[in-house]
């Protein structure tokens, strides 16, 4: 609403804007939330991927599309047109003691070092080893 | 950030000589408004802020847009030849167009570079401009997993060693650490940082610095505007 007349503005649809999206593999960023369409993440268990009792590995997706958040082999972050179930587009889920998750890929795969989801300066996401005390990697998963 | 400045003032005013290369060709410094001279010491350190406190700056080009592809096609564009290698000395020009445009060395005493400061000082726009920028951080040692992390007024494009690292788009505010490149080597000596920095109106400047694979900056780096002999 605007001036107290009219009717909420819906939020803005992939279908609405994605025909401008480049194609290909995309840089991850971050921004601050302004209901766009890029900025919704749909987190989807993806069945017989693996992972534990209770806990299945998640595809997270640009809500509407198939374009899927993918670790990269030097350990940071790209948005891939569409999910293979490849093991650097499925992720683990673990909520933390603060009701926060910690994010990983399944293609980090040393278990003395495991890769976390780390936000990094103000506008760039990237994968860094798993610090419990760091604010970074402590995300929060909330409805739209 | 008035705080944030002061603090920061001691460190970045630290000089040091160290490196045998070719002062600036001005007999006296130059004054570029408040806070740029320029440099009347063959080097400069960053500090324990890490911020690169010296550049080669080319006086304003007229452009117009800030989105991202905008910006991108700014920095692709051709202004002037060698324009992603040339290592440009005090006072050398370019043709950019059918104008002819100057690199001025310049020392910041802030940890930013007040691009608004630089152009007004010159009696040049200070809005829908292009900026380059252009320094050289030398490296005691080979140094791997540091990311260059970058703040612009407005939008940004940055290159190491002739790639590009990471930009920034659109009408923004300076802010430390905004932009973070992926992890990437500094090789041990001369390593290029070059960047195309777009203002739309208003307050223009940008800082820069490097972060070690724990995320602190990265002090004692030489920072120069030639390459060693």
């Amino acid at each position: 609403m605007f001036g107290g007349t009219g009717s909420p503005i819906a939020d803005q649809t992939a279908a609405q804007v994605q025909a401008n999206w480049p194609a290909g593999v995309v840089q991850a960023a971050m921004d601050n939330y302004l209901c766009e369409a890029q900025q919704k993440w749909q987190l989807t268990a993806v069945p017989n991927a693996g992972g534990y009792p209770g806990a299945p590995y998640f595809k997270i997706t640009i809500a509407g599309t198939d374009r899927s958040l993918a670790a990269t082999p030097d350990n940071e972050l790209a948005v891939v047109p569409a999910f293979t179930n490849a093991p650097e587009q499925l992720w683990r889920l673990d909520q933390l003691a603060d009701g926060s998750f910690r994010i990983m890929p399944k293609s980090s795969t040393d278990p003395k070092n495991p890769m976390a989801l780390s936000a990094i300066g103000a506008s760039f996401p990237t994968l860094e080893k798993f610090d419990p005390k760091s604010d970074r990697q402590h995300w929060l998963l909330k409805t739209p | 950030m008035n705080l944030l400045r002061k603090s920061l003032l001691p460190v970045s005013a630290v000089l040091m000589c160290m490196m045998p290369v070719m002062l600036p060709h001005r007999a006296a410094a130059a004054v570029y408004g408040p806070t740029l001279t320029s440099p009347v010491t063959p080097s400069r350190l960053t500090g324990v802020d890490g911020f690169i406190p010296r550049w080669s700056l080319l006086e304003p080009i007229p452009v117009n847009g800030l989105t991202e592809a905008e910006v991108q096609a700014m920095a692709k564009k051709q202004w002037f030849p060698d324009e992603y290698t040339v290592i440009p000395k005090d006072g050398q020009t370019e043709a950019v167009g059918d104008a002819t445009k100057t690199w001025h060395a310049v020392d910041t005493r802030l940890y930013n570079v007040n691009l608004y400061h630089f152009a007004y000082s010159l009696k040049k726009p200070t809005s829908n401009v292009l900026f380059w920028a252009v320094t050289i951080v030398n490296a005691p040692e080979e140094m791997h997993d540091v990311r260059l992390a970058i703040g612009s007024n407005a939008a940004s494009v940055w290159w190491v060693n002739g790639e590009e690292v990471v930009g920034i788009y659109n009408d923004r505010q300076t802010t430390i650490d905004d932009g973070v490149s992926k992890r990437l080597t500094l090789k041990k000596g001369p390593n290029v940082v070059r960047a195309a920095v777009v203002n739309a109106g208003g307050a223009t400047d940008f800082c820069a610095r490097f972060l070690d694979a724990n995320g602190k900056p990265v002090k004692g780096l030489t920072i120069t505007l030639s390459e060693p002999k």
